[in-house]
């Protein structure tokens, strides 16, 4: 069995080789980090798994039902 | 020549209507102020004279005839460079665009042809739509015709500022995060984002398609109701375009607010308000209580996740957007903008999904808590005052992608909530720079917002008031830093 030499999931762009400074990549890697933890508690403490599949149709009637006549 | 600067949109119409004067002689106007004027603050990427004022005679002959005329006949307008018009150059303020030709014009502005538009040109705006504050490497920033030093909002930067200048009547905008109501804030006009599909978006330059949404920047909200109710058409070649009936969006307007109420959040909006705006917010309210409105204290959900589940969205599908042009040619792009558009390569797709998954949830969430108790929400739309243009392009890169974040932190949730949101001029800070509120609806209440907007300026006449524009000497035009 060989060893994988790529990370499971690896970035699909490598910043590092694009061009960025360690001081941007922290910057990112912070602001990425903050988002990515929001989205994670949001989704554990709120959605299952009809949320996923309904998703996008789901937000598009939530839209048409929360119309008031004006 | 006459000066039609004291005029809005709908008072030029109607003086064209009553042959007080003709298209061709407000259409020369506006062409002579775009070239002065709106070079002076890099309002305009292009301006098309002959075009301009072969279409302002032929409706004018149309008119001699007797044809019956559309509710903006002959009325000159401009707009965003998101939007193709056939035939003409269109490069969304890149330079990988430039010289490509529209083959056909986009849906929304083919229906204010409809109506009788004379379309003078197309508007600056920031690269990819990429900026809040009308930043461009490429083509220089957009400047603020109150202080052409202070940042004029973005990214639809060339519609504050042409506006705002009295260089056109009204203009439609993106936005994605901010980009309407923006500059509508910066600039002391009136801007509406409107709900997610409300508007079809075909044809548009696309920044992140589950949050982009079109709307009019005008003088006034009857303005804005006028050019909606001519764009808001439901669209059967877009799969998105929203077939919710499209009313009079003006015929609402009726200066009546007995019985409304009005939400004000009591918490995450008042956070990091700067004096000035606050008592700006505070006077607003007076003014609306006195229409008839009722304030009531609303609870809003977790603005802060709102935000990162919109960041989140639109870095992944700017980046998505983006990914061949990038790879294929990188040096094609300012750094700031390559800085933002890389950023989306950093999420796993997983948490992409789940902010997707969310949103249904958080509409839900939002309508169910904030909206419950009342019609619209009244918050900032710039919590701070209008930066320079100094602080948001130099100095440390850190300090300044903070002060870029600030300035959408009240307005980009609600891009992720697919809500309609209007900003509404209503205070000049003691720094000569304008100050205004938001209101946010209901899913396709922009009725609502702009009876709401309109009440308020029969009784104020901030949305009246023109720049000193006398009072600046030529400013430099191209400011061209970038943030490291």
């Amino acid at each position: 069995m060989s060893t994988p030499t790529r990370e499971p999931f690896p970035p699909l762009l490598d910043l590092r080789e694009a061009g960025w400074p360690a001081a941007r990549m922290a910057t990112a890697a912070t602001v990425a980090a903050v988002n990515n933890g929001a989205v994670e508690r949001a989704a554990h403490s709120r959605i299952g798994l009809t949320d996923h599949i309904y998703g996008f149709g789901h937000f598009c009637d939530i839209l048409a039902a929360g119309r008031r006549d004006e | 020549m006459s000066d039609f600067a004291a005029l809005d949109l709908v008072g030029i119409a109607e003086g064209i209507a009553r042959r007080k004067f003709s298209s061709r002689e407000v259409t020369q106007w506006s062409l002579q102020r775009a070239a002065t004027i709106g070079r002076r603050y890099n309002a305009f990427f292009r301006v098309d004279e002959e075009l301009a004022l072969a279409r302002a005679q032929k409706l004018d002959d149309r008119q001699a005839r007797g044809d019956s005329l559309g509710a903006l006949h002959g009325v000159p307008l401009a707009h965003k460079d998101i939007f193709p018009v056939a035939g003409r150059e269109m490069h969304a303020g890149t330079v990988i665009l430039k010289g490509n030709i529209a083959q056909r014009t986009a849906f929304a502005v083919a229906r204010l042809d409809d109506a009788g538009q004379v379309n003078i040109g197309s508007l600056h705006m920031s690269e990819f739509a990429l900026s809040p504050t009308g930043f461009n490497h490429h083509y220089g920033s957009g400047l603020n015709p109150w202080n052409p030093l202070h940042v004029c909002g973005g990214s639809s930067s060339g519609s504050g500022a042409a506006v705002a200048a009295r260089a056109v009547f009204g203009s439609l905008g993106g936005d994605t995060a901010g980009s309407i109501r923006m500059p509508a804030a910066m600039c002391g006009i009136t801007g509406l984002k409107t709900t997610y599909r409300r508007m079809s978006l075909q044809d548009c330059v696309p920044l992140s398609f589950s949050l982009d949404s079109l709307g009019p920047i005008a003088q006034s909200a009857r303005d804005c109701a006028r050019m909606l109710t001519h764009c808001a058409i439901y669209n059967p070649a877009d799969a998105l375009s929203s077939n919710s009936p499209v009313p009079n969006y003006e015929a609402l307007l009726d200066g009546k607010l007995q019985g409304l109420r009005i939400g004000v959040p009591d918490k995450y909006f008042a956070d990091d308000l700067d004096d000035e705006v606050a008592a700006c917010l505070q006077a607003s309210l007076d003014v609306l209580r006195r229409c008839g409105a009722r304030i009531v204290a609303v609870d809003v959900p977790d603005m802060d996740t709102i935000n990162s589940l919109a960041q989140l969205t639109m870095a992944v599908e700017a980046a998505t957007l983006h990914r061949k042009w990038i790879e294929a040619m990188p040096e094609q792009y300012s750094e700031q903008v390559r800085n933002r558009i890389d950023q989306g390569y950093t999420y796993a797709a997983v948490r992409y999904a789940e902010a997707l998954s969310l949103r249904s949830r958080i509409l839900q969430e939002f309508l169910t808590t904030s909206m419950l108790d009342c019609d619209v929400l009244h918050v900032p739309t710039l919590a701070m005052q209008t930066p320079t243009i100094d602080a948001t392009t130099r100095g440390n890169p850190d300090d300044v992608l903070k002060l870029i974040g600030r300035v959408t932190r009240t307005t980009r949730g609600f891009n992720y909530l697919g809500v309609p949101a209007a900003s509404v001029p209503a205070g000049i800070s003691k720094a000569g720079l304008p100050m205004s509120f938001q209101l946010v609806g209901r899913p396709f209440a922009e009725g609502m917002l702009l009876r709401i907007a309109d009440a308020f300026q029969r009784e104020t006449d901030w949305h009246r008031k023109q720049p000193p524009l006398d009072a600046h000497a030529s400013p430099q035009i191209g400011v061209t830093a970038e943030t490291e």
